[in-house]
C-alpha cells in the first residue's frame, strides 16, 4: 500500500467523528515529544480518492503528516535480568546464573510511526487527532527469542481526538498520563528506553479538560483534569488526575525528550496527582464482597534551562536540567514496568488436604495492591527522583551534547506487606545512573552511546539479620541510531 | 572446614496449595502467581490443656556456613574415586510475625509465650533421620524442615494482637556418595540425588585442601556454596 493510501486510511479512522472545520496546526508547544508539527514535515501529502463510503478520506482543507522514525539499539549487559527495555525490571540475584553472565541485544522495535491530522476550523474551533504505533506489542506467549526480535508485534502508542476552544480544550483517547505531565516537555534526555527507574511513563485511554491562560504572554498557566482508565475496571471508577504546569515562556532552553531531536522549550514546573479506587475480591477461595482501598500520587516536574539556548538553529552551551520527584500508594503500574516483586500472598490450606487446594484469583493487576496479614486490603508505597542534565557543546551549533540521569526509587511498605518466606522475590529500592554521548549526525540523523548502571535492594536478609540487604547490579552499555522522518 | 563462601542464594518457596489443583480450562486465565502463607502452614491446636502446633514452616533466609567436615575414603590405588561423608554445619537467624488472624484462625486464642513454647515443642519433633536428601535451600520440600533445629523460639506480642517471633536456625545435614576425580575436577555424586556436583580443588602444602565450584556451579549442590576452604584433620 502506497503511504498517501496509508495515511488516509489511518487518519479516516482516527477522525471518523470529527466535525468539518477549517486548516489549522498544532501548537508547537502542546507537542510530546520530538515529533515536529503539522506542516513542518515535508510528507505532508494530499487527501487521496475514497475508496468507501465509510474509510472516506478527508476533503480540502485537512492537513496530514506522515511522522516517526526508523532506530536501531544495541545494548550490553553484564547480567541477564533485563529485556531490550531496563525500566524498573527485577535484576537477577548477586550469585545466580542471570547474576553472574552477560546478555547482548540488538533491536529495532522502538522505531515509530505516526500520523497527525488536523481537521478545517470551525469556527474558533480547531480539531486534530493522532495515531503512533511503536513495535513494542505483546508477544504471543510460544514466541521465540528469533520472532520477539525479528518480527515484534505493533502496539499503540497514542491514538486520540482533541479539540481546542476559546473555552476549554478536549483531549479524547489514548493519551501520556496528565501524573507527571506525561508528554509535556519534562522528560529527561537518555539513550535508555523511557521510564528509567522511578520515572512516571505511562499512557491511558482518557478524557481530558484542560485550559492555557496566558498562552502568548512571558507566563502562562496550563490546568487540566483527567478521568483516565481505572487502573482496575472492577473497581468502577476511572481514576482522576490533576495537575497545573507553569511556563516561564522569555527563559528559554534546549531539550531533548529520551532519545529524541533536540527542541526549545519554556521554563516549566509542574505539579499534578492522581486518585484512584482499589475493590478487590476478598482474600478467600470464593470471595463474597470486595475489599476497597484507595490509592493517590503527588508528583512535581520542573523543567530548568540553566545556560538558555541563543536559538532554535544554535544550541551550543546550552545546559538545561530536569527534575520529577514522586510519591504516592497504589500507583506501581504509572512507572514503567515497576511491581518490585510484590504478589498476593497464597491463600492458607491449614489442614493441608482440602481438594482442590484453594486459590486466591485476584481481579487486579500484581503489586499495586496487596493483602497483609490481617486479610487487610493496602496499597504499596512508592517514592522516587529523577534528576536529568543535558549539555550541549558549543560546537557545530550544538550538534555534538552530552547528558546524564541520576534516579532512585523506594517502598517503604513493600517488605512488611510481604511474606517472610517470599522476601528474596521482591526489591525495596532501586537507583539508577546514566550518562550519554549525543550527534545529530544531520538534522534527520542522529547517534547515541550511553552507559547505565543500575542496582536494586532485594528484601531478604541472609547469613544474619544484621547483615545488609543483597544487592544486584547490572551495568549496560547501549548505542542507539535514529533517523527522524 | 577452614573457611567457605557463599552467595545469598534464594528459592522461591514451594506454593503447597497449588498442589491437587484440577488441570486448568482452556481459555481461561490461569492463576496468578503468588507469594507465600502469611501463616507459613501454621496449625494450632489444644492437648490437655495445653497448645500444641502441629504444623509450621519456620521461614528464614539462607544460612551462613560456619564449619564442617568431609571425610574421604580411597578405593582405588591410583586415588582417582572413593567414598566421602560430608557434614556441613549453616546457622542463621529466622523471624516472623504471626498476625491475630494466623494465632485465631483455628478457634484458638493463645498467648504469645505459649505460642513460643509450642513452637519449641514442635522443633524438637524430629521426623526421621537427618539425611542425605535435603539441603538447607529455602526451596527444599516442606519434610526437609525437619532436618532443621531452632533454638532460642522466642515469641513477644506486638500491635494488633500479633507475636513476633524469632529464633536462631541451623542444619548439619550429612551428606554421602561417592567422589571420582578427574584431572583437577572433583565429582561428587551425592547418594541422595540424580546428578553429581562438580568441584575444582587444589592441595596446597601440608594437608590443605581448596575447592571451587567448577564453571561458578555450587559444591556438594548446596545452593549458592562457591568455595570451600579445608584443613587436614590432626
Amino acid at each position: 500500500m502506497k503511504i498517501p493510501r496509508l495515511i488516509s486510511w489511518i487518519g479516516a479512522a482516527v477522525l471518523l467523528v470529527m466535525p468539518r472545520a477549517y486548516a489549522q496546526t498544532r501548537e508547537p508547544g502542546q507537542e510530546p515529544e520530538d515529533v515536529p508539527p503539522v506542516g513542518d514535515n515535508p510528507t505532508t501529502v494530499e487527501p487521496a480518492p475514497p475508496s468507501s463510503p465509510r474509510a472516506a478520506p478527508p476533503g480540502p482543507g485537512w492537513q496530514r503528516s506522515l511522522y516517526g522514525f526508523a532506530e536501531l539499539d544495541a545494548m550490553h549487559d553484564t547480567s541477564q535480568a533485563y529485556g531490550p527495555a531496563s525500566n524498573n525490571a527485577m535484576l537477577a540475584r548477586p550469585g545466580s546464573y542471570a547474576g553472574a553472565h552477560a546478555r547482548t541485544q540488538l533491536t529495532v522495535a522502538n522505531s515509530q510511526l505516526g500520523v497527525r491530522l488536523a481537521a478545517p476550523d470551525y469556527g474558533r474551533i480547531k480539531t486534530s487527532g493522532r495515531a503512533e504505533i511503536d513495535f513494542f506489542g505483546v508477544q504471543p506467549t510460544d514466541a521465540t527469542e528469533q520472532t520477539t526480535f525479528t518480527t515484534p508485534s505493533v502496539r499503540m502508542r497514542l491514538f486520540y481526538v482533541e479539540l481546542k476552544t476559546p473555552i476549554v480544550d478536549v483531549l479524547v483517547g489514548q493519551y501520556h498520563d496528565l501524573f507527571g505531565w506525561g508528554g509535556a516537555g519534562f522528560y529527561q534526555n537518555s539513550v535508555a528506553f523511557l521510564g528509567v527507574a522511578g520515572e512516571i511513563y505511562h499512557r491511558n485511554p482518557q478524557i481530558r479538560l484542560s485550559k492555557t491562560l496566558g498562552g502568548d504572554s512571558a507566563v502562562s498557566l496550563d490546568l487540566a483534569v483527567a478521568a483516565v482508565r481505572p487502573v482496575q475496571r472492577d473497581s468502577e471508577v476511572p481514576d482522576v488526575e490533576g495537575g497545573i504546569k507553569v511556563s516561564v515562556n522569555t527563559w528559554k532552553g534546549a531539550t531533548a525528550q529520551g532519545f529524541g531531536r533536540p527542541s526549545v522549550a519554556p521554563l516549566a514546573i509542574g505539579v499534578s496527582g492522581v486518585g484512584r479506587r482499589f475493590a478487590v475480591a476478598e482474600f478467600l477461595p470464593n470471595p463474597g464482597d470486595a475489599k476497597i482501598a484507595f490509592g493517590w500520587g503527588a508528583a512535581a516536574n520542573v523543567f530548568l534551562p540553566v545556560i538558555p539556548v541563543r536559538s532554535d538553529s544554535d544550541r551550543g552551551n546550552a545546559l538545561s536540567l530536569t527534575v520529577e520527584a514522586s510519591t504516592g500508594s497504589g500507583i506501581s503500574d504509572l512507572y514503567t514496568g515497576l511491581t518490585g516483586g510484590a504478589l498476593f500472598p497464597l491463600l492458607p490450606d491449614p489442614s493441608g488436604n482440602l481438594v482442590p487446594a484453594p486459590i486466591y484469583r485476584p481481579n487486579i493487576d500484581s503489586g499495586i495492591v496487596t493483602y497483609d496479614a490481617n486479610g487487610d486490603l493496602k496499597s504499596i508505597d512508592w517514592r522516587a527522583i529523577v534528576l536529568g542534565a543535558q549539555y550541549y557543546l558549543p560546537v557545530a551549533n550544538g550538534r555534538i551534547w552530552v547528558s546524564a540521569t541520576a534516579s532512585r526509587i523506594e517502598s517503604a511498605n513493600i517488605l512488611g506487606l510481604t511474606p517472610e518466606a517470599s522476601r528474596g522475590g521482591i526489591f525495596l529500592k532501586q537507583e539508577y545512573v546514566d550518562g550519554n554521548l549525543f550527534a545529530a549526525v544531520t538534522p534527520e540523523f542522529q547517534v547515541g552511546i550511553s552507559y547505565q548502571f543500575s542496582r536494586q535492594t532485594f528484601g531478604d536478609r541472609p547469613f544474619d539479620v544484621n547483615l545488609p540487604h543483597p544487592v544486584g547490579r547490572n551495568q549496560r552499555g547501549e548505542l542507539g541510531f535514529r533517523l527522524f522522518f | 572446614m577452614a573457611d567457605a563462601c557463599r552467595d545469598p542464594a534464594f528459592g522461591t518457596p514451594v506454593p503447597v496449595t497449588y498442589y491437587q489443583q484440577p488441570v486448568q480450562i482452556a481459555r481461561q486465565p490461569t492463576p496468578m502467581t503468588s507469594s507465600s502463607d502469611w501463616c507459613s502452614g501454621l496449625v494450632l491446636g489444644t492437648a490437655m490443656g495445653n497448645t500444641v502446633v502441629t504444623s509450621f514452616t519456620f521461614p528464614h533466609d539462607t544460612l551462613g556456613v560456619t564449619g564442617g567436615q568431609i571425610s574421604y575414603s580411597g578405593d582405588d590405588p591410583q586415588h582417582a574415586q572413593g567414598t566421602y561423608q560430608a557434614v556441613v554445619n549453616t546457622v542463621g537467624q529466622g523471624a516472623i510475625e504471626l498476625s491475630a488472624a494466623c494465632l485465631s484462625r483455628m478457634g484458638t486464642s493463645v498467648s504469645c509465650d505459649a505460642v513460643a513454647s509450642a513452637l519449641t515443642t514442635f522443633a524438637g519433633m524430629k521426623q526421621g533421620d537427618p539425611g542425605i536428601a535435603c539441603s538447607d535451600s529455602p526451596s527444599e520440600p516442606a519434610t526437609c524442615q525437619f532436618f532443621f533445629s531452632y533454638q532460642n523460639i522466642r515469641c513477644a506480642p506486638i500491635a494488633g494482637g500479633a507475636c513476633q517471633c524469632n529464633y536462631g536456625v541451623s542444619f548439619s545435614g550429612t551428606l554421602t556418595g561417592r567422589w571420582t576425580r578427574v584431572g583437577t575436577l572433583l565429582i561428587h555424586n551425592d547418594a541422595s540425588r540424580t546428578l553429581p556436583s562438580q568441584a575444582d580443588y587444589c592441595v596446597q602444602g601440608q594437608g590443605s585442601l581448596s575447592l571451587w565450584g567448577h564453571d561458578g556451579t555450587s559444591i556438594l549442590n548446596q545452593p549458592g556454596l562457591r568455595t570451600l576452604s579445608l584443613q587436614r584433620s590432626p
